[in-house]
């Protein structure tokens, strides 16, 4: 007989593993716990060994494979049925699968859930086993029906009804650390696991797409939600992208004493130099040149100046970083975003630009990979572009501060000299830095600013750029 | 009793003679064979609840795997001593082995069944009294039991009794605030408490020095006023020998604190995984010295064991611990019509 072997129960409100190493492979023989398969999941690495002796058949999840806790993740033969002893409660056989030869069928599809893991007692952890077992043909019952759609009207049409209340979907930590690390609205992916699921697998798989067969997202600009009984409030539900952006920001106010300080920069040679060599650089490069590579140089080589300002908070020390990978707040569709521009201190001018449009333009069109939103060591945020004037930024946890730069405008200034005070027409610029108090002082906050704010403003016309 | 931490060293004893010679002071050589059997059956089982545990069936174990030595050698000098009282902590499922619960009693309590013997299922693993083998473990609460061991001490005392007690507890325990009550306690009484401290140097994830200043956890009882051991706690002869000289201490003159050094093989529980703070090679380093493989070598060096003995121990204990997980297994969970029977309902 052969005896379905499923991803067990490991307790302690654990509900998804994946696959991380075939310990055996099909044909080979295995003993009565003898080490099958390793999974790991959200809390340890573990090797999962096979409650019979057989030979194994196949295995139903490949390695790499997240799946809920009680999938089928392999058959293994038996020689005879142990008098007695069988069925046992963690090798309920599944008869029936179909398919499983050529290309098996996700899990998903075949819409059996014999159990389900639910936290409970006072350690929060233990496998219950549902008093009635699901139908296996039926799908799985719409948990919460009351749960708002948040896409209606665009979903695309191969939508199906798990994946439409997925916004209110409970992801295992691991999916959503995944989902925030890279920004993603989880509500575009169609679950493959078990009820229509989001997999670790899915993620990754949608990351990889670059979502690019997707259609326009929906239009997140446009909240819906539902009106109030007494009809003065609308309750807009969060699409997962919000909730991520202020977990993010509460995390950093929470844990960071922020300090902030603004200077004026004089950019008018900035401005002068961006003019005389613009066209011909867009016309070479194939990118526009703005002035944020400019800004983005003056930081860099400032950074070098200040290390403190590249580092982070380690409780017991100050960690500096040897790189210097500077995150770019991007403004995407769904919500901000901030890709890396990892070693920036290794490009040019030139460089720069071509660097950070790249970014801008996969993460608009939701291209970025993990590596292009990890490891940022300071992030600078181009607020002018919105037509602010000063902004006090929240740092990027746990980044030692983060820089904007506000509109350029023309303004009357007063410049003094020997031959008496003058009033000129000059471009200029605020620049303002939310620090991390703990690490930075103001006189370091105050010399990381001048240290910009010098090299701004040295910049002028016949300043190479490659 | 001495000052100073044992040193007990095996070299002084490795020549010749007949092993009456080498035997501790009270033992049989059968004593010894019989405890290397309990080690071995109490092995099998452990590593048996963590595979169960990777099959779904335990919901969660913390490991007695390197821990055995310290327990076995302290719970054969209460035996021989006939008039003791323990108090484990979660880590000893060897000593309570050990003491005689046999493995379907502890694949039932593990696997949650009607059949636990603690508490029909209802409880952590293991936890509860066991009056019988002279056996309580009030809780699952790091150092809970440290206060009322000494309670029950002091209620020995009053009582007229001879009972010793003897308390078990970790590293971790004893920067909680209730080891110092304790300790103080028992020291302004005089109370019959030996304070066994299984040091494997980590407190979950925390190692020793994050925890405190001083190597020995032993050095702290001179500040209560009785004395403390540092013992090799990965060798079972030398924590039975201790543990007997601290009985007849303790019995005489009040507290003892034995601190016995042990490895601990496994993650703190299954639900941990120690490869994210333990430095790589640690754990294959301290299973060099893993109790089952030293203690059958010294027993075979000194003839009480033949290797094929050894062979049919663990044959024999492994056929024990199969045996109890497929009773266990299809026995029945807790009948819902009994759910307030056996737990506390004011």
């Amino acid at each position: 007989m052969s005896v379905t072997i499923e991803l067990p129960h490991v307790g302690e409100s654990v509900v998804e593993g994946t696959i991380g190493k075939w310990l055996k492979k099909p044909g080979d023989s295995v003993k009565r716990y003898e080490p099958l398969v390793e999974i790991i999941t959200d809390k340890v690495t573990m090797e999962v060994p096979s409650p019979v002796e057989g030979s194994l058949v196949r295995v139903l999840a490949q390695e790499g494979e997240t799946l809920p806790m009680g999938a089928p993740i392999a058959e293994v033969a038996t020689a005879d049925s142990p008098d007695g002893a069988e069925p046992s409660a963690a090798s309920i056989e599944i008869e029936g699968i179909e398919g499983t030869e050529a290309a098996p069928a996700p899990p998903g599809t075949i819409g059996y859930l014999l159990k389900n893991v639910t936290p409970v007692g006072p350690t929060g952890g233990a496998a219950i086993e549902n008093a009635e077992p699901m139908e296996r043909s039926a799908p799985p019952p719409a948990r919460r029906p009351a749960a708002p759609a948040p896409v209606t009207a665009a979903a695309p049409a191969s939508t199906t009804p798990q994946s439409a209340a997925i916004g209110s979907t409970r992801l295992s930590p691991a999916v959503r650390r995944l989902a925030q690390e890279h920004s993603i609205d989880v509500s575009q992916i169609r679950g493959s696991g078990l009820g229509g699921r989001i997999t670790r697998d899915d993620v990754l798989k949608f990351l990889e797409s670059g979502a690019a067969a997707m259609p326009a997202p929906a239009p997140t600009r446009q909240p819906e939600g539902e009106t109030s009984a007494d009809g003065l409030e609308i309750h807009v539900p969060l699409t997962p992208i919000r909730r991520m952006i202020a977990e993010a920001m509460v995390r950093s106010v929470s844990n960071i004493p922020h300090a902030w300080s603004a200077v004026e920069v004089d950019v008018t040679g900035l401005v002068a130099l961006r003019a005389s060599v613009r066209a011909e650089f867009e016309q070479k490069e194939g990118v526009p040149l703005t002035y944020l590579p400019f800004v983005i140089k003056a930081v860099v080589e400032a950074l070098k100046q200040f290390p403190t300002m590249n580092a982070t908070w380690g409780e017991t020390k100050i960690i500096l970083k040897n790189r210097i990978n500077l995150g770019l707040a991007v403004a995407a569709p769904d919500g901000l975003i901030v890709p890396v521009l990892h070693n920036a201190d290794h490009l040019s001018i030139a460089g720069l630009a071509v660097g950070a449009k790249d970014l801008a333009d996969r993460a608009r069109t939701k291209k970025l990979t993990l590596a292009d939103v990890q490891d940022g060591t300071f992030t600078l945020n181009n607020t002018g572009a919105l037509g602010s004037y000063a902004s006090g930024p929240i740092i990027n946890y746990p980044q030692a501060g983060i820089m904007t730069t506000e509109t350029i405008q023309k303004r009357a200034v007063v410049i003094p000299s020997e031959s008496g005070d003058a009033i000129a027409i000059r471009s200029m610029m605020n620049i303002c830095l939310s620090f991390d108090h703990r690490i930075n002082d103001g006189s370091e906050a105050s010399g990381f600013m001048a240290a910009v704010k010098s090299r701004l403003q040295t910049m002028g016309p016949g300043t190479s750029i490659y | 009793m001495p000052r100073k931490p044992t040193t007990r060293t095996r070299a002084n004893s490795s020549n010749g003679a007949n092993s009456q010679a080498k035997l501790p002071k009270g033992l049989k050589a059968s004593d010894l064979v019989d405890y290397y059997t309990r080690l071995v059956q109490a092995r099998s089982l452990d590593e048996r609840i963590w595979m169960l545990n990777r099959l779904g069936k335990v919901p969660i174990a913390a490991s007695s795997q390197g821990h055995e030595a310290a327990q076995l050698g302290s719970l054969l000098a209460a035996e021989k001593d006939g008039d003791c009282f323990l108090f484990p902590y979660y880590r000893d499922l060897a000593l309570k082995v050990a003491a005689g619960l046999s493995p379907v009693q502890v694949m039932m309590s593990f696997m949650g069944k009607a059949g636990d013997p603690y508490s029909h299922g209802r409880q952590f693993p293991l936890q509860g009294a066991d009056l019988p083998h002279k056996i309580i473990q009030i809780s699952n609460v790091v150092a809970a039991g440290l206060t009322q061991s000494v309670g029950y001490a002091l209620a020995c005392r009053m009582a007229g009794d001879e009972t010793v007690v003897l308390v078990y507890f970790g590293d971790g325990a004893t920067s909680q605030g209730e080891t110092h009550e304790a300790m103080n306690f028992a020291s302004i009484h005089k109370l019959p408490v030996i304070f066994i401290c299984e040091n494997n140097r980590y407190a979950i994830s925390t190692p020793q020095s994050a925890q405190m200043v001083v190597e020995e956890v032993a050095s702290r009882a001179a500040s209560y006023g009785f004395p403390g051991f540092t013992v090799d706690g990965m060798d079972l002869i030398q924590c039975y020998e201790a543990t007997r000289e601290a009985i007849t201490h303790a019995r005489a003159q009040g507290p003892v604190l034995l601190e016995m050094m042990v490895k601990r093989f496994m993650s703190h529980t299954t639900d941990d995984d120690d490869r994210r703070y333990r430095p790589e090679g640690e754990v294959e380093r301290a299973r060099e010295r893993d109790p089952v493989i030293t203690f059958a070598r010294t027993l075979i060096e000194e003839g009480m064991l033949t290797q094929k003995m050894v062979d049919e121990i663990a044959a024999e204990t492994l056929r024990s611990t199969d045996e109890a997980t497929d009773v266990a297994d299809v026995s029945s969970p807790p009948d819902a019509s009994n759910l307030h029977d056996s737990v506390y309902s004011p």
